[in-house]
């Protein structure tokens, strides 16, 4: 049984439960009075921070946006491959230096102290800063090199900065230049592949918000505000470098050797319709009127235009094989039959044309026809053809359209229309006249003979040979059967035609050549002694493997001859060989026994 | 009493040993996002030298600049066909495709 409390009487002084009590309570007071306190900071807080997250001071944000910095972070620009996969552009980062004149300590010396650590003229310098007193973002220098970043960086000067900029190189020089195109300041596709793949290859910047310290160092970043910059796409060409370089090299010898105007070139792989060359070259000869101009091309060669792809040029000779062939087809005339071509004459058409021939045979085989590349003979069975079957030739082939192959600036060339067509274009067109024709749409169209008829689509891009878009086939032209016809004639202009001094030792050729007038500008006839000698071939002649025309433009016949089979034959040769030779393709030359050793 | 006070003292103490482990954790959450962005920064530097090195060794191997070389080398260079019963063909001795004129 417990004792009652008895709470009238005071506890002694002495009593320890008394004094022990007190305590307690004075610990619980204290206790209270803490958590109290505890608890009203807490509320306090908590309800700063609603108010600071609902309704915060106006100060506040500009406060905060204060210690944080947004940056860009480079990401780079994709590649331009080429179809192995060598690099024809690619992009690093370089640093361009830049002042900020309102922080910089001493603007009377900054000058001269970074034309010493970059070695730049300090007078320059000086007067770029002090031109744009008022800006915050001054360049200096747009690119440094690793000495001099490392300069800038030691001297730690104030109110000078170095930016990380991408910087876009072409690492085979002025090697397919004007197909390559460059990139602007900004560094944006302005010409050539650059341009037409910018898309592809343009990179998406990242993005980084940090907070920063009072030396506006990176102090801490939240990874919510952080995007990841995003290279762009790398675009392998169907452009090989090495075949470029052959072409280039032998174009520039020919330019040289006939003093001529320019000379342009494409290779075709007639298997994947890719294109695995294409050169432009332009020779402005003083005190030569009417030349071929590009004024782009003289501020800039990534600037020029392409004129495989851009200038029609007039086909001459070379594009007797389709009519020939679509002849053939027809039935308008047998290989082995023999027209009244003349000898020693013009040929007079049935509306009273005179047809001129280079050389007279006398009645020739509609074969011989083509291999003496005979105008006479074409305006015979040209005359048999309707104006329909002659607009279908150029229709077939593909002429008078877009090749669509994706360069830009693409010509479709140029073709009399049907309303405009008459009996002086039906035996024109026949031997390549009152026609015009793109470099491209030519190998195009030759490479019906060089694969089973059919033509294929043009291809920049490499094609995979993995994948299910190797080669596109728009439609078949010629039956295979006249196709090998075709083909085989084409071979024996090799050997008996104009085609004969481009004669391969190592693989057997066929081709056509071309002489043309070169035509007077705007219009007015043509230049009597003045030519576009051109020259289109294929090979291997058993397998073709590739399909190759070179043209010159006005070569100088104080220099050398202007015959297509003489000038720009052996360039297609040359190129045929040492292209086929570089893709390890067999010689199909009977009797070839390799390389000669030098003596 | 004194057991009231050694759970408030148990309840201070935990909450204290929580706060810190909490601070712990955050800074080595920031000192983790500081390692990461440190490595993503190394990984950066590394792919611009690369990309550098890429574009020199491009710059480097141009066919201008290897047909010079082959030039002062004197031999003739000739491609390695690229069809299967070559390739299945044992290599010659030296095997870098390099013939001597005339082989």
């Amino acid at each position: 049984m417990t004792a009652p409390i008895r709470l009238s009487s005071p506890p002694a002084a002495s009593d320890p439960h008394r004094g022990q009590a007190a305590q307690c309570r004075r610990i619980a007071g204290w206790t209270g009075l803490y958590v109290s306190l505890t608890i009203i900071a807490y509320a306090g807080l908590v309800g700063r921070v609603v108010q600071l997250k609902l309704d915060p001071d106006r100060r506040l944000p500009l406060a905060v946006e204060t210690s944080t910095s947004t940056r860009n972070e480079l990401a780079r620009r994709g590649r331009l491959l080429d179809r192995a996969g060598r690099i024809i552009a690619t992009t690093t980062i370089g640093y361009r230096l830049f002042v900020d004149p309102q922080v910089v300590e001493d603007l009377t010396s900054v000058a001269g102290d970074l034309a010493r650590l970059i070695g730049a003229d300090a007078v320059e310098i000086d007067r770029k800063i002090n031109a744009n007193l008022d800006r915050r973002y001054v360049i200096v220098a747009d690119q440094l090199d690793d000495a001099q970043i490392e300069a800038v960086r030691s001297a730690n000067l104030r109110g000078v900065g170095l930016e990380p900029i991408p910087v876009r190189h072409y690492p085979n020089g002025p090697l397919a230049a004007t197909v390559v195109g460059l990139v602007g300041f900004d560094h944006d596709g302005l010409a050539g592949f650059e341009y037409l793949f910018d898309e592809q290859l343009e990179p998406t910047a990242g993005r980084l918000t940090y907070l920063r310290d009072v030396r506006r160092q990176a102090l801490w970043f939240d990874p919510g505000k952080y995007a990841p910059g995003r290279d762009g796409t790398d675009v392998r060409l169907s452009i090989d470098l090495v075949v470029q370089d052959i072409v280039e090299a032998r174009l520039r010898r020919a330019v040289s050797d006939h003093h001529a105007g320019g000379a342009r070139c494409v290779v075709l792989d007639v298997r994947t319709g890719e294109i695995l060359a294409i050169s432009d070259i332009l020779n402005p000869r003083p005190g030569w009127d009417e030349q071929t101009a590009d004024p782009m091309r003289d501020r800039d060669p990534r600037l020029g235009r392409n004129r495989c792809v851009t200038d029609p040029y007039e086909p001459g000779s070379t594009f007797k094989a389709f009519v020939w062939a679509v002849a053939t087809e027809l039935g308008k005339a047998h290989p082995d039959e023999v027209l009244p071509t003349p000898d020693g004459v013009p040929h007079v058409t049935s509306r009273g044309r005179r047809i001129r021939d280079s050389f007279y045979y006398g009645p020739s085989s509609w074969r011989t026809v083509l291999i003496k590349s005979m105008n006479s003979g074409m305006a015979i069975v040209a005359e048999r053809m309707t104006d329909q079957q002659m607009q279908g030739v150029v229709e077939r082939f593909g002429f008078g359209r877009k090749t669509h192959c994706g360069l830009p600036g693409e010509s479709p060339g140029l073709v009399t229309p049907p309303q405009a067509w008459t009996h002086y274009s039906q035996t024109s067109v026949a031997y390549g006249h009152e026609i015009a024709v793109t470099a491209v749409q030519m190998v195009r169209a030759f490479a019906v003979f060089a694969r089973d008829g059919t033509i294929p689509s043009l291809r920049i891009t490499a094609a995979d040979p993995a994948g299910d878009d190797t080669v596109h086939i728009e439609h078949r032209v010629l039956a295979e059967s006249t196709v090998a016809l075709t083909r085989d004639v084409l071979r024996q202009v090799m050997i008996d035609g104009s085609g004969r001094r481009a004669q391969s030792v190592k693989y057997q050729l066929f081709g056509k050549s071309a002489t043309a007038q070169l035509p007077k500008k705007g219009g007015g006839g043509y230049h009597e002694d003045r030519y576009i000698s051109s020259f289109i071939a294929g090979a291997p002649f058993t397998d073709p493997r590739i399909v190759v025309v070179a043209i010159v433009d006005d070569p100088d016949k104080k220099h050398s001859s202007h015959w297509g089979g003489e000038i720009a034959g052996p360039i297609a040769r040359d190129i045929i060989d040492s292209t086929l030779d570089y893709l390890g393709v067999p010689p199909d030359q009977p009797g070839y026994l390799g390389p000669v050793a030098a003596p | 009493m004194p057991r009231m006070f050694t759970k408030l003292l148990l309840i201070v103490l935990a909450a204290g040993a929580v706060a810190s482990g909490l601070l712990v954790l955050r800074q080595r959450k920031v000192e983790t996002i500081h390692e990461i962005s440190r490595a993503y920064q190394r990984q950066r530097q590394a792919e611009r030298t690369l990309w550098t090195l890429q574009a020199e060794i491009a710059r480097r191997t141009r066919p201008e600049a290897l047909r010079e070389q082959l030039a002062r080398r004197r031999g003739e260079w000739r491609p390695i066909p690229a069809i299967p019963s070559t390739l299945d063909a044992p290599l010659r001795p030296g095997g870098d495709g390099l013939e001597e004129p005339g082989g």
